[in-house]
């Protein structure tokens, strides 16, 4: 029989080494790679293709959950943090389960024996509950810096950075100053998200910065277009002409 | 600080205290000397108002005077401002008075040999009127000081409710737990040791008094702690130096006013990096004051989040409260250093 093989990513070794202390008392399990950050996370978890994951949210530069959200195809993942404002995200990655630090050890093996179940298990779409939740916990904290993926690594882009997004498919494509990323979500997630004072969504395949537009040109009886500060000019839909209106103030 | 006279109700005791005073002097005149009652109500009247509407504006140079802590420029202060003020009064008295009273030689006569009269009074009724701004000053000084206090014990009250609830970070806690709980398998003694080091941490954190100044040396024990354990946490990625002066050690300074800086430190270096970071405390006393510094490296590439520097602007309001304008923060950022400088007042514990 093949063991389950389990990657744990915490950025204190401590915090690592209760985890792994835990699961050498189970011989069904077998670990196979260990890291401190969500860079060499997102690296072991594509390479070494583990089934289940321990994750810690906070650590430097890239948050565990930033992490996720780059990869293809995420293992079971159990989360082990001190912090527990974070279980509506986590949940809604499909977390098996979510441990607060400091926890005993029937508890860590309660989650472990969740998550072996569902290993090979056809993974369920994030459900709609955890939505649901979230629609009801308003005040959430605007966005303040995306986790894209570039080639094999990680890169994390603050929101300030970005000139305007553009829909592409199941994509949304980021214009930077520094070129342009594809990050794998939909333009409705970065509406509600980006800080609404600094974007504007314009038409049903453009967000604009606010700060970055430099004029505003009428195009034919109805349509509008803005030119930015690059010279990049961008079609403006009507609803998107009467929310610059709003927020341009003219 | 308003002028006591011109605000609120102390004009009306002002003015009886002048009444009383111009009724004795046409008294004298009248009874004593034997003048006209026109000469004598005109004398009393044009001397008391005159020398009234100036002592308002007495009020500004003592609070000029006492702005300067040196004898020498406060007594040359009230000596210049006693004979300008005389001189004034007693010319304008003077002019209206005689040109009122041309024709009464037997009064100008009685005018001029007052002259001397005049100066020794002028000088004593400035004399007085100084003497109780002073006593007003002093009074208010202290209503203000006792208003501060109640102040800066509310705001205490405020930030040890906050301190509770998020200035000791309570991830920092359960982060702290969770190491302890490895430790018990891994290292028993260890764990042991850490319990002990966060409870001292905690308690003395968290059984203060609200206002309390505590020696500089006991504050920085008490971060000491607090570094070990987030060393414990993540060992060689944080480094901690700390150079303090011997004279440093007595300093009295506002309890828990250093933990803000260091849990920022480390907030921005070691939680937010993967590399190696340095935190280095220095402090000594310059020219009577005492001089902190708390430095930390951090990863260039990091961004600044929201929600930076409420501990930080906690510090200063807090110092302001302390010390008035006699403290002060100044925080310094390059690419990849982040500096706080504390500068404040020596106040040392009494033995």
């Amino acid at each position: 029989m093949s063991k389950y093989k389990v990657v744990v990513i915490d950025d204190e070794k401590l915090a690592r080494d209760i985890i792994i202390s835990y699961l050498s008392e189970d011989s069904e399990i077998e670990v196979i790679g260990q890291c401190d950050n969500g860079f060499e996370g997102f690296k072991q978890i594509n390479e070494l293709k583990p089934n289940i994951i321990f994750l810690d949210i906070m650590m430097p530069k890239v948050t565990g959950l930033e992490m996720l959200e780059l990869i293809d195809h995420p293992p079971i993942i159990i989360f082990s943090t001190a912090y527990d404002q974070y279980a509506i995200d986590a949940f809604e990655k499909n977390a098996v389960d979510y441990l607060l630090k400091p926890y005993s050890e029937e508890r860590f093996a309660d989650a472990l024996s969740k998550a072996k179940k569902k290993v090979g298990l056809e993974q369920t779409l994030p459900s709609s509950i955890t939505r649901d939740i979230r629609q009801s916990t308003s005040g959430k904290e605007p966005l303040s810096r995306i986790a894209v993926k570039t080639g094999a690594k990680i890169q994390i882009i603050p929101v300030e950075k970005i000139n305007y997004l553009e829909a592409m498919d199941d994509y949304v494509k980021l214009h930077t100053a520094d070129g342009t990323f594809l990050k794998q979500n939909t333009m409705k997630y970065f509406e509600t998200s980006l800080p609404p004072e600094d974007f504007a969504r314009i038409h049903r395949s453009y967000i604009v910065k606010v700060k970055n537009i430099n004029r505003l040109e009428q195009m034919g009886k109805e349509s509008h277009i803005v030119i930015l500060n690059d010279q990049t000019t961008l079609n403006v839909s009507r609803t998107g002409y009467s929310k610059l209106k709003e927020i341009l103030g003219f | 600080m308003k002028n006591p006279i011109l605000s609120g109700s102390g004009y009306k005791y002002y003015l009886l205290v002048w009444v009383i005073l111009a009724s004795a002097h046409l008294s004298i005149l009248f009874f004593y000397y034997h003048f006209s009652l026109p000469i004598a109500i005109t004398e009393a009247i044009i001397y008391h108002v005159v020398f009234a509407a100036i002592v308002p504006s007495f009020w500004y140079i003592v609070q000029f005077a006492s702005a300067s802590k040196d004898g020498l420029s406060l007594i040359s202060t009230h000596t210049v401002a006693a004979a300008v003020t005389i001189a004034f009064w007693i010319s304008i008295s003077g002019l209206l008075l005689k040109g009122i009273h041309k024709e009464e030689q037997e009064y100008l006569v009685f005018f001029e040999d007052a002259f001397i009269w005049r100066i020794i009074i002028g000088s004593m009724y400035y004399s007085i009127s100084i003497l109780i701004f002073y006593l007003i000053k002093y009074y208010l000084d202290m209503q203000e000081e006792a208003s501060r206090a109640l102040e800066l014990q509310a705001l205490l009250k405020d930030s040890e409710l906050r301190m509770l609830k998020s200035q000791i970070n309570p991830h920092f806690i359960f982060n702290s737990l969770n190491s302890i709980s490895a430790l018990t398998i891994t290292e028993p003694k260890s764990a042991q040791k850490m319990v002990i080091k966060l409870s001292d941490f905690l308690r003395y954190s968290l059984g203060k008094d609200s206002i309390q100044m505590n020696s500089l040396k006991d504050e920085i024990e008490n971060l000491s702690h607090y570094m070990d354990i987030e060393k414990v946490r993540f060992g060689e990625k944080l480094i901690f130096t700390k150079n303090i002066g011997a004279d440093c050690e007595k300093v009295l300074v506002p309890n828990l006013i250093l933990q803000p800086l260091f849990e920022n430190a480390i907030k921005y270096s070691v939680y937010e990096s993967t590399d190696k970071e340095s935190v280095d405390l220095r402090c000594e006393v310059k020219n009577g004051i005492l001089d902190l510094s708390l430095n930390n490296s951090f990863p260039a590439d990091s961004f600044t989040r929201k929600g930076e520097g409420i501990g930080l602007e906690n510090v200063r309001k807090r110092l302001e409260l302390v010390y008035g304008n006699q403290a002060q923060m100044t925080i310094s950022k390059t690419e990849n250093t982040f500096s706080v400088n504390l500068k404040f007042p020596l106040k040392m514990k009494a033995k």
